[in-house]
């Protein structure tokens, strides 16, 4: 025990002499999770600009384009016969799509011609394609089951069979976890998991250079040493786990974000999630030649992790390899844990997986840190007899 | 030698010995561009594993699940009738999706009962249920078009007339720009211009932190120059070719405006420069470190490329707009996704000019700050 309290002091007198860094590790992944919701806050794009290319101009058009303008995503700007017109708009970025109603639609319909209706949408922004291009489709299709259920009581004379032949069985789309699709609910919570390891993975690197400056009072049985590593973390997964409680209890509700996962399961969560990345963190910084070394490095490999962390594009998509890679960091279990425990709000036995990974992590950073620590301690000890180092 | 070229050279020495900084300005962007050119090297979603409950077990229901099966973007992984079964699946990550059939699916359907079928998405991950919701919904509503054919011609519809009312009103969709609907092209660009932006910014910074004070501020402004001179040609370089290469490896038809896409590059290349020396010169070196990794880290979140900006709060939009790079990847987009005609991407463009422009003063301004008051010290 008392080796374990000796480590946290170690880390606490490194922090003491790089005191600035404490706004990095007591305050960097605060400001991140306060503002990084901001921009997604409204959930969703609803009345995303559309134009509406009308050929026909009947009375069916417009009222196909009236049904349209209905949809809760979508609203018509423009309007013209002038494809031209519709092509400048769409390409000076005024409007994301065009809906093109054919010449002689109403007549078409009339002949049983099966008219198609045209959506031009700019794919170069892909959320708002797919989206644009389900609200626009399914106004379409709803106008034309309507109408073919009409026309199919006009024509067989049993109107009572209209509905159930223009659809014979019916699909219902559950939303589960996130209800209405909220783009904040999806990425907010994902994200928060990669602030907290970016900005302690961070801050740790900073306090390289003062740690340095201190001499490694590493115990020298194994199991005190040990104990001393652990302890190292202490600090950091305590100053954390407070960090991911005004997050969790404080932003979240703030910005209206689901959450229904219980204390009693998260917190255990969390902090083996944090003295995963907090050893990883006291790996790395073992590594940096010196602090100024440490954003650099650091500071670009935040976008290939939230992109491998399997919540915004999925890990059945990414190569093997990287796959693999992805098991080695501590947001990738970390983020597929939270949001099942937080978001999901299922029991401990869903996340038995990251249980498993996070754990794994610990022990190899851990056992390699505790054997890099020594090392070190070792070398200054040979260089402090040979008079080359002096201990402030 | 004059003081400019002196500047350039001993610029160019610090890059030969310094390690952190050889690897800021070549391997890491390099590692930069694989990692996220290799993370969306599959380019669309595929094969995402949904559970299909099917206590029905009918000829037509295997029929769905062999046409799920074969929708490109999921996997029919596992199927059973309990849907506890398929709940657990999805909570544990197994699958992304459950398709569940009610019993008597098909016995309720020839007596026109209006059998349901539930597609339960867990939406907490939105882009695969996206994928699944869009396969899962073509598969379903081109088995109930056929079935609505089927019934019609039952009760004596003519077989043409019978599908010309199952489909009253045909929709056909064209993803402009990106037919294939593409991550890579959509998403994987942004992301690298983006993450060499964090390097230029941070390369703005470093040149003046990393030299010795004394030294930079002891004569006039030819040594900042000299200094970010080399770096902003060095960034132009560099950064042309890895985006070139990129989308070169991704197959993207040639961009619209090559020379205005250089010149876009180039003027925010002299913003950032501009804005990470001018935060050097201001700051200790881990403060301004930290300013710009407050500024770096979270602007892709701020771009409108993931979300829209006209669907963000102002404050947000504002913020965003403020970034130089959100202005150049809108600027990308419309030369190399969309292909447009320069005159609709100008605005982007005279965005970037002016915050060459208002960068560039500031640090200048701070240069000449800086260096009053070290010459006060000196004397």
């Amino acid at each position: 025990m008392k080796a374990l309290f000796a480590g946290a002091r170690y880390e606490i007198r490194a922090l003491l002499l790089a005191p600035a860094t404490l706004l990095i590790l007591g305050g960097a992944a605060l400001f991140y999770s306060a503002i990084y919701p901001g921009p997604y806050s409204p959930q969703a794009y609803r009345d995303m600009p559309i134009y509406a290319l009308d050929m026909d101009n009947s009375a069916l058009s417009r009222q196909l384009l009236a049904h349209i303008d209905a949809a809760e995503l979508l609203h018509i700007v423009d309007r013209s016969a002038d494809p031209l017109a519709a092509k400048r708009a769409l390409e000076a970025s005024e409007v994301l799509g065009i809906v093109e109603i054919p010449a002689g639609l109403q007549r078409d319909l009339v002949r049983g011609e099966s008219p198609v209706v045209g959506l031009l949408a700019n794919a170069g922004y892909l959320l708002a394609y797919s989206q644009l291009a389900d609200a626009a489709t399914d106004a379409v299709l709803e106008a034309g089951g309507e109408l073919g259920a009409v026309a199919f009581a006009a024509t067989s004379g049993k109107p009572a069979l209209a509905a159930v032949t223009q659809a014979p069985f019916q699909l219902k789309v559950v939303e589960l976890f996130n209800p209405g699709g909220g783009y904040a609910s999806f990425v907010v919570p994902a994200v928060a998991m990669v602030i907290l390891q970016q900005t302690m993975l961070i801050g740790l690197g900073l306090l390289c250079d003062a740690r340095r400056q201190l001499k490694t009072p590493m115990p020298s049985t194994r199991g005190a040493a040990m104990a001393w590593t652990l302890g190292r973390n202490l600090p950091w997964v305590g100053i954390y786990l407070l960090q991911f409680l005004v997050i969790r209890w404080i932003i979240f509700p703030v910005y209206h974000l689901p959450a229904v996962g219980q204390a009693v399961e998260l917190l255990p969560f969390l902090a083996l999630f944090l003295l995963s990345v907090s050893l990883l963190g006291l790996l790395l910084a073992e590594l940096f030649q010196s602090a100024e070394d440490v954003i650099p490095f650091l500071l670009f490999t935040s976008l290939p992790i939230v992109f491998l962390s399997g919540f915004s594009w999925p890990l059945e998509s990414v190569p093997a390899p990287l796959r693999a890679l992805s098991y080695l960091i501590p947001s990738s279990a970390g983020v597929q844990g939270f949001v099942r425990l937080n978001q999901l709000g299922v029991g401990v036995e869903s996340v038995v997986v990251p249980l498993i990974t996070l754990t794994a992590q610990c022990v190899l950073y851990g056992g390699i840190l505790f054997l890099l620590t020594r090392r070190r301690e070792r070398l200054q000890s040979l260089s402090t007899q040979s008079g080359f180092f002096r201990p402030e | 030698m004059n003081e400019f070229s002196a500047a350039i050279h001993r610029e160019l020495q610090s890059w030969r010995v310094e390690k952190t900084t050889h690897w800021l300005i070549l391997w890491l962007p390099i590692i930069a561009c694989i990692l996220l050119m290799s993370i969306f090297s599959e380019r669309t979603i595929t094969g995402l594993p949904v559970t299909v409950v099917d206590p029905d077990n009918s000829a037509l229901t295997r029929q769905i699940r062999a046409d799920l099966d074969a929708a490109p973007a999921i996997r029919v992984v596992h199927t059973t009738t309990s849907m506890d079964t398929a709940k657990a699946q999805l909570e544990r990550g197994d699958s992304y999706g459950i398709i569940a059939f009610p019993s008597g699916f098909s016995r309720d359907m020839v007596r026109g009962q209006q059998p349901t079928v539930a597609l339960l998405l867990n939406e907490q991950s939105l882009a695969t249920a996206d994928a699944i919701s869009s396969d899962v919904q073509t598969v379903l509503l081109t088995e109930m078009g056929v079935q609505s054919v089927t019934q019609r011609m039952a009760v004596g519809v003519p077989m043409l007339e019978a599908e010309s009312q199952a489909q009253a009103l045909r929709t056909q969709t064209h993803p402009l720009f990106n037919p294939g609907l593409d991550y890579a092209a959509y998403l994987g660009i942004a992301l690298i211009a983006a993450s060499l932006h964090c390097f230029v910014i941070l390369h703005g910074a470093r040149c003046i932190a990393s030299d010795n004070p004394k030294w930079l501020y002891a004569n006039n402004w030819n040594r900042l120059w000299g200094k970010l001179a080399i770096a902003f040609a060095w960034w132009l370089f560099i950064g042309i070719v890895l985006l070139q290469l990129c989308f070169t490896w991704l197959d993207l038809p040639p961009m619209s405006e090559p020379l205005w896409f250089v010149i876009g590059w180039a003027t925010m290349v002299v913003a950032y420069l501009g804005l990470g020396s001018a935060l050097a010169m201001a700051f200790p070196s881990h403060v301004a470190y930290s300013c710009v990794s407050v500024l770096a880290g979270p602007a892709v979140a701020f771009s409108g490329v993931t979300f829209p900006q006209g669907a963000m709060p102002v404050a947000a939009r504002l913020f965003g707009e403020a970034l130089p790079v959100t202005w150049f990847l809108h600027l990308q987009t419309q030369l190399v996704t969309e292909r447009v005609n320069i005159q609709y991407a100008l605005p982007q463009v005279y965005h970037l000019f002016g915050f060459a422009a208002v960068f560039t003063v500031f640090s200048l301004g701070v240069f000449l700050w800086r260096s009053r008051r070290s010459n006060r010290e000196a004397e």
